[in-house]
């Protein structure tokens, strides 16, 4: 039985390298349990952020250092933690294992796999919480990150190592949006990570379906931290997700990053805040909340090639009450973000979708990163539409309106129908340069109302088989020549006239 | 506890027993007016151990599986006042048959545990890892 013998002697091996010697370690003892939060006495030695283990495996993470006590978030199940129980200090900050493997897979705050899809291997340790980049090693946003969605990437686009907040009332599609950007990131060497705070499972487990049956798993990691969870791990999700991101960063790769959202993430914050007997301040709110998010959105950043290059692009989602962007949480995140895309209500049920409300979204640095082609047609979209919402409220007192009113009115309506877009239908680039090129050169003003869309889908159809160059040159070189766009002008008049023939 | 460390001040400062006597009935008193008479015993054990502290005085508690003899007790407790060069050691002994064998030593927040009970956790930890 040569195996057995092997066996045994690599046990043996193995034993003698065990160091079963005792050793002095501080201790504390559970003082008392509140709902995930302990407070523990002794711990002398224990710092701030540090791990300490509870008897039953459970881990917890300090949070309040205090003269008699110390304040602990439990990082799991805390039902079987009881009064007296000994508490060990680990030494070490919360970190969250790392790897290649960890793509495709749905984690739970702490890193362990919840998908049942089996480990993964983990080739590093990231801290869970992490000072950002400083401004030596960044470089400022000038890539775009394409969302493949029209009304975003013509009039509030993305670049890479931005944050972007969407915000909106609750079912106005902000999930859609971030859902569609990172379907949209196939193909292009984009890692997506997207951290679900307090959502229900159900809901979560119908994303992953989606994204799985899409093939964007390959490229994507799920951190959840779903509503039965404790406060603590909607609290520490989405900075383990920006741990994940940080580690294909520091690999030179691009991430994108949803915090889906940032309002739950909140409110499970002052839970464990009044537990731990912080002072509330408005809305009850802890005085420390506007830091909670800037911290964690300074993680984004777009690093130069110096010290690695790679980028983290944020996409925070904040759900408001009745449209109220004034309340404390939207309008913290408003002002740490790079730019916001306000959805609305009453778009949503016009059947305007994505329902964008152009007016009050904006992309602070996104347009330094918007491809010229882009930038060409859709340089004047946003005032012309601004435009046609006045003239539309003013053309309802009368009908007596001048040629050039009527035909702002009319352009403004193929506008808005052209910026409308079904959900899981991301447009590439070069397909969003040709429809929006119809509109603003005036190739679609003759086109009925009711006919565009299936006029825009045949019409990119026709050019991808007539004007090949022109996609070419959009895809690779950012701008047509001269010869592709008279291919393309050629293209439209001619599918024009074949379509309405 | 910060009542406790003013309590410990004031009865150090007392120059004898009446003073201290004094010091005594004015907390009592405080707490009755304050109505906290319930926070009572949470800073006594307080104060008890800022004075065992000042006094050089250690009550280590020590589990085992089974009672120290006489004999062993006092070794241990030897053993615990030369190391910490305390003036005298009060053994808080509990009997505990979960820890299987050999004993933990707990003073203050500092554990030093020596049980069969952790020698086998760690070995069940090294191996899983």
């Amino acid at each position: 039985m040569a195996t057995a013998q092997k066996i045994i002697e690599s046990l043996k091996r193995e034993l003698d390298t065990v160091i079963l010697d005792a050793k002095n370690e501080s201790v504390g003892t559970v003082l008392e349990v509140f709902d995930g939060v302990v407070r523990v006495s002794g711990l002398s030695t224990v710092q701030a952020s540090e791990v300490v283990t509870f008897p039953n495996g459970v881990e917890g993470m300090v949070l309040n250092l205090e003269a008699d006590f110390v304040g602990v978030i439990v990082l799991g199940d805390y039902k079987g933690i009881k009064e007296g129980d000994i508490v060990h200090k680990t030494g070490h900050v919360l970190e969250i294992p790392v790897g290649d493997g960890i793509l495709g897979h749905v984690v739970n705050a702490t890193g362990a796999v919840i998908d049942g899809r089996g480990d993964y291997k983990a080739t590093a340790h990231y801290p869970v919480e992490r000072i950002a980049p400083g401004v030596i090693t960044r470089q400022s946003v000038d890539q775009p990150l394409q969302t493949g969605i029209k009304a975003i990437d013509a009039l509030v686009p993305i670049g890479r190592g931005q944050r972007e907040l969407i915000i909106g009332d609750r079912k106005t599609g902000k999930t859609a949006i971030a859902l569609d950007t990172i379907l949209n990131q196939k193909g292009t060497g984009v890692i997506c990570i997207y951290v679900s705070i307090g959502q229900k499972d159900s809901r979560l487990r119908s994303i992953e379906t989606l994204l799985r049956d899409s093939g964007a798993m390959d490229y994507t990691v799920i951190v959840s931290a779903g509503a039965s969870e404790p406060a603590a791990l909607s609290y520490i999700a989405p900075y383990a997700g920006s741990a994940i991101a940080e580690f294909f960063m520091d690999q030179g790769k691009d991430v994108l990053i949803v915090y889906d959202d940032l309002s739950k993430h909140a409110v499970s914050y002052r839970e464990i805040s009044l537990l731990l007997r912080r002072p509330p301040g408005r809305e009850a709110f802890p005085g420390d909340v506007f830091y909670l998010h800037s911290r964690l959105l300074e993680r984004a950043c777009r690093r130069n090639a110096e010290y690695g290059g790679g980028s983290i692009t944020a996409l925070p989602i904040i759900e408001t009450q009745a449209g109220d962007l004034a309340a404390y949480i939207p309008t913290n995140v408003i002002s740490i973000t790079d730019g916001q895309i306000f959805l609305e209500t009453d778009l949503f049920y016009k059947g305007i979708r994505p329902a964008i409300n152009v007016g009050n979204s904006v992309s602070r640095v996104g347009s330094s990163a918007q491809q010229k082609a882009m930038k060409k047609v859709a340089g004047t979209l946003k005032l012309d539409l601004a435009q046609f919402r006045e003239l539309e409220a003013f053309s309802q007192f009368g009908s007596d309106l001048d040629e050039n009113t009527k035909r702002q009115l009319e352009r403004g309506k193929r506008a808005v129908e052209l910026l409308k877009q079904t959900q899981y239908n991301p447009f590439a680039v070069s397909h969003q340069v040709i429809s929006l090129y119809g509109l603003t050169k005036g190739y679609l003003d003759d086109v009925p109302l009711i006919a565009l869309p299936a006029f825009q889908k045949s019409l990119i159809e026709y050019v991808e088989l007539t004007a090949k160059e022109f996609i070419a040159d959009v895809e690779q070189k950012g701008m047509w020549t001269d010869e592709s766009e008279a291919l393309l002008q050629k293209a439209i008049t001619d599918h024009k006239a074949q379509y309405f023939a | 506890m910060e009542e406790a460390q003013l309590l410990f001040t004031a009865i150090k400062n007392a120059k004898n027993e009446a003073e201290e006597k004094a010091v005594i009935d004015a907390f009592i008193a405080v707490l009755q007016r304050t109505h906290a008479v319930s926070r009572g015993p949470g800073i006594i054990a307080a104060l008890e151990k800022m004075l065992d502290k000042d006094a050089g005085i250690l009550r280590p508690i020590i589990t085992t599986a089974t009672a120290l003899t006489e004999e062993q007790a006092t070794v241990l407790a030897e053993k615990i006042q030369l190391e910490h060069k305390a003036t005298a050691v009060h053994l808080d002994q509990r009997i505990d048959t979960s820890v299987l064998g050999g004993m933990s030593i707990r003073i203050d927040d500092m554990l030093y545990d020596a049980t069969l009970k952790k020698k086998l956790l760690t070995l069940t930890n090294t191996l899983k890892q």
